[in-house]
């Protein structure tokens, strides 16, 4: 049988939790790699030192939730196996239940027809 | 073993729900009866047809919960269709025996859960079946990276574990599901009860010439059906010079788009389309019409046929493609081809079209073969020591 397990499905999470800095660009004609590579030098002198501990701080804030909501996933997932285990245990426990029951009242009903009988036995 | 007549609580979608598995039930419920005491839980017991209210106590499934210690076991007829709903949900909470109609799923539970806009739930049960790389791909559906995997993920893990017995109708189920709950667990194949019901041919009605072979495809015509590859094999064979014609019995889903396939081969005057049949009786007239019924299924999602069976039953020739449930048919009443080989298909049609004796001999099988596996009362009598196995297999 078919499975799709041979390939592994990418995680929105996992493929989108890092922020990345964005190259500077412009769409004007001719000019436009120079005006990009000005908005660059500026950045590069008011902002980056500024920007990237933020950046960092930021994705490694990102990993950690994603780590964290894994591991509650993989917890819900185990639970959710051990309560399937439980409900499989708690129907064969009211199966076995259900026939000890009526055993009991099978044997109920069979001393209830020897009593008359040992009365009578003792009467004699 | 046990020396009561087993009380058996029965969940199943019922007559007249337009459902296989209630036909299914209807046919196999008096039979049934014969063996175990049975009660019929279902979510509109108002519903359900009279015949079924005056001999069984219908009980709605909300009364279960209390009820359930009258009973030595549940039995969940299960199939992927959204008749199932109200029973699975019971079927979760109090487990049983569990007789699996279909292998896959997956299109039950995401009708239930995405379709009705719960993605927490549809991530759930993925996550149930493939961990973590079932969650990721939940998300990705969500996120609209990826398609649902229908047809390759089954999604009845659940159902399997929490189950204390599984029956099944092939041997080739019955493996996939030992791969998944081990030898630990009684599984076993079961035969579908069918009750023959004799049919007349209508061939006078078509017009067609009396020696004239007509190949048929019956049911709801469907893309994994292949009646397009039929059509196509059956137009190779009249340009040979063969002297057959083709009836589809049955309606045709939209996506099915026979149309178009029929102008394009010309072949508009030479097949005959139905439509829906609502009655069984004028569906196995159409069957008896008919001298070779093809009944191709691709992919095979380990589904049985009951087109199939009732095609065998009125000792029509099948042919079939040698995969699955469709595999374990006797060779004396099919020809199976390798699935999706145009080539092997048209020689098989060829082959039939051209030996009375072979269809003749076929068809004797075939009759045989019904009648020999699918007794109602052999069916019933089957459940009974199923079940009886189950409880025997109880750890006590």
């Amino acid at each position: 049988m078919s499975q799709q397990d041979e390939w592994p499905p990418i995680d929105p999470l996992e493929a989108q939790w890092q922020v990345h800095e964005r190259p500077f660009t412009s769409d004007v004609p001719l000019v436009g790699p120079l005006i990009a590579r000005l908005r660059q030098m500026w950045n590069d002198v008011a902002t980056t030192w500024y920007v990237r501990p933020l950046l960092q701080q930021q994705n490694d804030l990102n990993r950690l939730l994603v780590a964290r909501l894994q591991d509650h996933e993989a917890r819900l997932i185990a639970q959710d196996h051990e309560q399937t285990d439980r409900a499989h245990d708690l129907a064969e426990m009211t199966a076995q239940l259900a026939q000890m029951n009526r055993r009991l009242h099978a044997i109920e009903e069979h001393l209830a027809r020897l009593e008359p009988e040992q009365s009578k036995e003792r009467k004699d | 073993m046990t020396r009561f007549p087993l009380h058996v609580a029965y969940f199943s979608p019922l007559p007249p729900a337009r459902s296989g598995i209630a036909d299914y039930s209807g046919d196999l419920l008096p039979f049934l009866a014969q063996e175990v005491d049975l009660t019929l839980y279902t979510a509109e017991p108002e519903q359900v047809d009279a015949t079924l209210r005056r001999q069984f106590a219908v009980r709605p499934l909300a009364a279960f919960p209390q009820e359930r210690w009258q009973f030595d076991l549940p039995l969940y007829q299960m199939g992927n269709s959204v008749h199932h709903t109200s029973l699975y949900a019971t079927m979760r909470r109090y487990p049983g025996v569990v007789v699996l109609h279909d292998y896959f799923l997956h299109h039950f539970v995401a009708h239930t859960t995405v379709g009705q806009g719960r993605y927490d739930e549809y991530t759930r049960e993925l996550g149930y079946d493939h961990g973590q790389t079932g969650t990721a791909l939940a998300w990705a559906i969500r996120a609209g990276q990826a398609q649902h995997p229908l047809d390759s993920w089954p999604l009845n893990r659940h159902v399997l574990d929490l189950n204390l017995g599984v029956l099944v109708h092939s041997q080739t189920v019955a493996d996939w599901v030992r791969e998944v709950v081990g030898n630990g667990r009684p599984v076993q194949t079961i035969a579908q009860p069918l009750t023959p019901v004799s049919g007349e041919s209508r061939r006078n009605e078509l017009g067609w010439p009396p020696e004239a072979i007509i190949f048929a495809a019956a049911g709801e015509v469907t893309p994994p059906k292949q009646v397009d590859r039929a059509l196509r094999a059956f137009s190779r064979l009249r340009q040979e010079g063969e002297n057959v014609y083709f009836l589809i019995v049955g309606g045709e889903s939209a996506e099915a788009d026979l149309d178009s396939l029929i102008a394009d081969l010309d072949i508009g005057s030479v097949v005959h389309r139905t439509g829906f049949v609502p009655d069984l009786a004028g569906f196995v007239d159409w069957l008896a019409t008919a001298d070779v019924v093809v009944n191709l299924r691709a992919p095979t999602l380990g589904e049985t046929s009951a087109v199939a069976l009732r095609a065998l039953a009125a000792a029509r020739p099948l042919l079939v493609y040698d995969h699955g449930w469709y595999g374990e048919l006797p060779e004396t009443a099919v020809t199976r081809v390798p699935p999706l080989d145009d080539e092997a298909l048209l020689a098989a049609m060829r082959r039939l079209a051209q030996s009375p004796a072979a269809r003749q001999e076929m068809g004797q099988s075939a009759r045989h073969y019904v009648a020999g596996r699918c007794q109602p009362a052999q069916v019933a009598q089957d459940y009974r020591v199923f079940l009886e196995e189950v409880l025997r297999a109880l750890p006590f």
